[in-house]
């Protein structure tokens, strides 16, 4: 939550401060990435902020997953336009290798649990 | 795990390649394009190729969450192709973002417990930005 005040009220400050496009863009990326940050470091934290309040380990690694293209897009809207035809799959190759934790954390808890009792 | 590290190995080296040849805007624009559609649209089946299937509401929810950030990537990408301007890219990439917002609020949010005036902030604030960039 805190991340996300703090961008809401960076991008407020760069609006009202001088309307750019390139602050405005700067500002918007901001937004952006500090959602995807807040989501990817505190999964659980930034779904009660939806108002999710309880998830499963499973859910918050969807979350964990759809923070990181957040991350990557961020980077997309930053990355200079004549460099797109290299920084965009660079920013998903980021991305996907971010998410293969979260997708192995997923994919453990769809595996049939041992059964142990004798 | 093999389908994500092939996508990386193939996104890594195409990055690199760009870097230093010539390569057709189109084909990174393609790939955003298309790999967002499948996210945003079919969510299930995407997951069910990365080992991911019967996932809950929630979870498949949050994964159109993904596809809403990739899409909204795409929608920028798709425009500076079409010979938008940088700032109108990034308006289109932001109506993307409110729409996609807007649609997870009336039909999704209540499903999984998301708080709808949360999301209609987000798709507001969205639209507030994508039109400042028009200004």
């Amino acid at each position: 939550m805190l991340t996300r005040f703090i961008a809401v009220v960076y991008l407020a400050a760069s609006v009202t401060s001088s309307v750019n496009f390139d602050n405005l863009n700067t500002a918007a990326a901001a937004v952006v990435a500090a959602n995807g940050a807040s989501g990817f470091i505190t999964p659980s934290s930034n779904l009660k902020g939806w108002g999710m309040t309880s998830t499963t380990a499973s859910e918050q690694a969807a979350l964990r997953i759809a923070a990181t293209w957040q991350l990557a897009a961020a980077a997309v809207l930053l990355a200079p336009v004549e460099s797109l035809s290299s920084s965009g799959p660079y920013a998903a190759a980021a991305a996907i290798l971010l998410s293969i934790p979260s997708i192995e954390t997923i994919g453990e808890t769809q595996k049939p649990k041992a059964n142990c009792e004798r | 795990m093999a389908p994500s590290a092939a996508w990386i190995a193939f996104l890594a080296g195409l990055g690199k390649y760009a870097s230093q040849n010539d390569v057709h805007p189109g084909v990174n624009t393609g790939l955003w394009v298309a790999n967002s559609l499948a996210w945003y649209l079919y969510p299930e089946k995407q997951s069910s190729i990365y080992g991911m299937a019967k996932l809950s509401k929630k979870a498949t929810a949050l994964q159109t969450v993904q596809g809403q950030a990739m899409l909204s990537t795409a929608a920028y990408l798709g425009a500076l192709q079409l010979g938008r301007t940088r700032a109108e890219a990034f308006a289109v990439s932001w109506a993307v973002q409110s729409a996609t917002a807007l649609r997870f609020a009336l039909t999704k949010a209540d499903d999984v417990d998301c708080s709808r005036s949360g999301v209609y902030i987000w798709a507001a604030l969205s639209a507030g930005i994508a039109a400042l960039a028009l200004a």
